[in-house]
């Protein structure tokens, strides 16, 4: 089953996708989280801002992924499959890279990026390190928008980024509770 | 060794180096797409409560008019008290419009900085122009600019007769919002035209034109160069 995701996610990224200039793309976030530091001055808020901005991309970005992908309920079993599509199909449709996911059970996992694509040259100052700033935070709002989507109420965090000295850029997804089909609230 | 050897040497490696970079590394587009809506919007909100932030001030201060008029007329500039009367949209619309294109500049500069690092330096405005129009323009939108128009004095016009980004903006003619949002994205791409200019010693001003679209004009007009224009 895992080579099969494996196989997906490269016949996906080579064949049913148009590609672009990856620079462009982690200049144009940089600018960003530039921005961002600029007009919250505070970096809590900046964290948060990044995880919205993530959690308005996931919701949408779902939808492609299911289009593309075909993959159907009964492939996402549990949640350790679930795990496994998100980083194997997930990550390498559409960053190209496959996250390692480690010590997954059925109600958390933790994915190891071993080359976050957004860190290409980036360095934190020590202000923003010591004011917590997570560069990436963006996965988080990324990964909890599109698993929403399909029923699942995740809740994501980094655990260590390189960027700020850390050995490793790992985040951990736990599964607070699988949600009832119903109409989502303020749904017009 | 000689320093005609060490200068080949140099050559080899660099030729070596550009051997291993040949495949650019790359990402989805639909997720730039989704990005680039995103970016657009916490942009525009982060003004909006930055704005709105600026009005309860100037009701704050109005409120205690008897109590310190003279701060009350420093703290704003006559210019921004009428703006600030007249409903805002005027303000907001460029404050708006300056994020964007401040976000735009530094993606710019360092697309300047990484692309001009493997060529030959400039000798006049129009090489830069034309490594745009080409270079940038491909690895950015897979495609080279459709038109370019100079009148040799400074001032240059860029065309593209399909521009990616507001491909996908529908009713451009008869929906304001949809207007509005395909000026926010060219907001970017001027702010950034300007940052890749600027990092090669052209101060320059852009102004884009939106004819039809998505096709769409972007005016260069170079204020100051350190080459020959």
């Amino acid at each position: 089953m895992a080579k099969n995701f494996r196989s997906l996610g490269e016949d996906v990224w080579k064949t049913r996708i148009e590609r672009i200039n990856l620079e462009f793309f982690v200049f144009t976030y940089g600018s960003l989280v530039v921005q961002l530091i600029k007009d919250f001055e505070d970096f809590d808020s900046v964290n948060k801002q990044l995880d919205k901005i993530g959690y308005n991309m996931g919701v949408r970005l779902i939808d492609d992924f299911l289009a593309r992908t075909h993959i159907k309920s009964p492939t996402c079993r549990d949640f350790k499959a679930v795990a496994e599509i998100l980083a194997k199909v997930g990550f390498k449709m559409y960053l190209n890279i496959v996250p390692t996911v480690l010590s997954s059970d059925n109600s958390k996992c933790v994915l190891q990026i071993d080359d976050n694509p957004f860190d290409l040259n980036v360095e934190l100052s020590p202000e923003m390190i010591a004011g917590g700033l997570w560069y990436s935070n963006f996965y988080c709002g990324l990964i909890r928008g599109a698993l929403e989507m399909v029923q699942l109420s995740v809740n994501v965090t980094f655990l260590s980024d390189v960027l700020r000295g850390d050995d490793t850029t790992s985040l951990q997804i736990d599964l607070l509770k699988v949600i009832d089909e119903q109409v989502p609230e303020g749904d017009e | 060794m000689s320093v005609a050897s060490a200068i080949n040497l140099l050559r080899n490696l660099k030729l070596d180096n550009s051997k291993t970079q040949q495949e650019p590394v790359q990402i989805n587009e639909t997720f730039l797409e989704l990005f680039l809506i995103e970016l657009i919007n916490s942009t525009v909100s982060a003004s909006l409560s930055e704005i709105s932030k600026t009005r309860n001030l100037v009701l704050s201060s109005n409120n205690s008019q008897d109590l310190s008029p003279k701060t009350n007329s420093e703290t704003f500039n006559p210019v921004e008290q009428e703006l600030i009367q007249s409903g805002l949209t005027e303000h907001e619309k460029l404050l708006i419009e300056k994020k964007l294109d401040e976000i735009g500049f530094r993606v710019g500069q360092k697309i300047s900085e990484r692309y001009t690092a493997e060529i030959q330096r400039f000798v006049d405005a129009i090489g830069v122009i034309k490594f745009i129009c080409k270079e940038i323009w491909y690895s950015l939108f897979n495609k080279q600019i459709d038109n370019l128009k100079t009148n040799h004095k400074g001032i240059y016009i860029i065309q593209d007769l399909r521009f990616k980004w507001i491909t996908k903006i529908s009713n451009y003619q008869t929906n304001s919002l949809a207007k509005e949002k395909t000026s926010q994205y060219l907001h970017l791409v001027t702010g950034m035209l300007r940052g890749i200019l600027e990092r090669v010693g052209i101060t320059s001003t852009v102004t884009f034109d939106i004819e039809d679209s998505p096709q769409c004009s972007f005016q260069i007009k170079i204020t100051k160069s350190r080459l020959g224009v």
